[in-house]
């Protein structure tokens, strides 16, 4: 539910990918002949010595260095970028008009409140919530965890009544969006499972 | 407001940190050749003082087969970067037919094709006869492997089918995941 870098992810690995493909395309491409009749000079009987070349010239070491940091750059952004993140909305600011004063609800209180409401719900084990958007148009991203038992039509449909409509009510707005992700409860043991009787 | 809050796709998120780490080591081995060679002979080195070893490429030709295997599988690298990066893969997530609401304008339902495979795997466990379950799910179909003791396994494999059918269809899913059934007899 939280967002992750796929788009970032396919560029990067494309401009990679395309970069390894045609230097290793070209690489094999000499070496089989192919190229020497538009590269003069370049048979399969030349050796790789004008790639030791670059290598010998002077600030070659500092020039190695400065690429040596671009790559690191690179490569700790890159990183960076796999960290999930909630993307979670700014404190909503709930009021009309601000020179009555002012009304102000970080995303997270939402988020706990609804969290609560659907932890009530028969069968749901477990929940996280996410507020995105504004106080106009907020957006709900939810994941549940539900027992493997439970009748999750019922509970999907609770989500979208008592729970959609408590939370509007709390927003003042009718919800933009929610995304519910249900996943299953992990049980220790199916077979053991104690219960009460009345 | 997104198009889809909920993601559907992989991130490509292994391969990313693989190629991500391949620049670091690689930053580090070029900035350690870089600052060695400058430590020792000034601003003004050539890396060849610490890697003298680069000289050695006078002796390979590109007709020699290394050189060419080299290149074959910097190719082969590439073109799997590419695929990874073009091809959307396989859905993660499995859609549910989500109501109507008045207080909802765009509600999006899903679950993890590994919830499937939970609940593919409670339904199977409760059927008599079964020992051990293992079930893996795409979006499409649920595979289903039982462990039981009994010599006849067919009647196990139908019962575990049925069950665990009966239990997908409770759920309104978007399409129906097909179920197979595989038994194997263990003691």
């Amino acid at each position: 539910m939280r967002r992750m870098a796929a788009g970032a992810n396919r560029t990067l690995l494309f401009i990679v990918g395309l970069v390894c493909l045609i230097v290793g395309a070209g690489a094999a491409a000499a070496g089989f002949g192919f190229l020497s009749t538009i590269i003069a000079g370049l048979e399969p009987s030349s050796t790789l010595g004008v790639l030791a070349v670059p290598f010998t010239w002077s600030f070659s070491a500092l020039v190695a260095v400065l690429i040596a940091v671009v790559l690191a750059i690179i490569g700790i952004w890159w990183l960076s970028l796999q960290i999930p993140r909630k993307d979670a909305a700014k404190p909503l600011r709930l009021q009309q008009d601000a020179r009555t004063g002012l009304t102000t609800v970080t995303a997270n209180v939402i988020a706990e409140a609804v969290a609560d409401d659907l932890e009530t719900i028969e069968g749901v084990d477990s929940a996280q919530v996410i507020v995105r958007g504004t106080a106009r148009r907020p957006e709900l991203v939810i994941h549940i965890d539900v027992d493997d038992r439970a009748d999750i039509d019922a509970i999907v449909a609770e989500v979208a009544d008592r729970v959609a409509r408590n939370a509007s009510s709390a927003l003042g707005e009718p919800l933009a969006a929610v995304g519910l992700e249900i996943g299953i409860a992990r049980t220790p043991n199916r077979k053991q499972r104690s219960v009460t009787l009345a | 407001m997104s198009a889809h809050l909920l993601r559907a796709r992989p991130a490509r998120v292994v391969p990313s940190v693989i190629v991500a780490v391949v620049f670091l080591l690689v930053a580090v081995g070029l900035g350690w050749a870089g600052i060695a060679a400058i430590a020792q002979s000034g601003a003004e080195a050539a890396l060849t003082t610490t890697l003298p070893g680069v000289s050695g490429a006078e002796s390979l030709q590109w007709g020699m087969p290394i050189v060419i295997g080299a290149g074959i599988v910097l190719g082969v690298i590439g073109l799997i970067l590419i695929i990874l990066a073009i091809f959307p893969g396989p859905r993660r997530i499995v859609g549910f037919r989500a109501p109507t609401s008045e207080y909802i304008e765009q509600f999006e339902v899903a679950l993890p094709t590994s919830a499937v495979s939970d609940l593919a795997a409670a339904a199977a466990d409760s059927v008599d006869g079964v020992s051990r379950v293992r079930a893996s799910s795409n979006a499409r179909s649920t595979i289903v492997t039982v462990t039981t003791p009994v010599r006849d396994t067919a009647a196990i494999r139908s019962d575990v089918g049925q069950a665990v059918t009966d239990r997908l269809a409770a759920v309104d899913f978007d399409r129906q995941p097909s179920v197979r059934v595989h038994a194997q007899r263990r003691q």
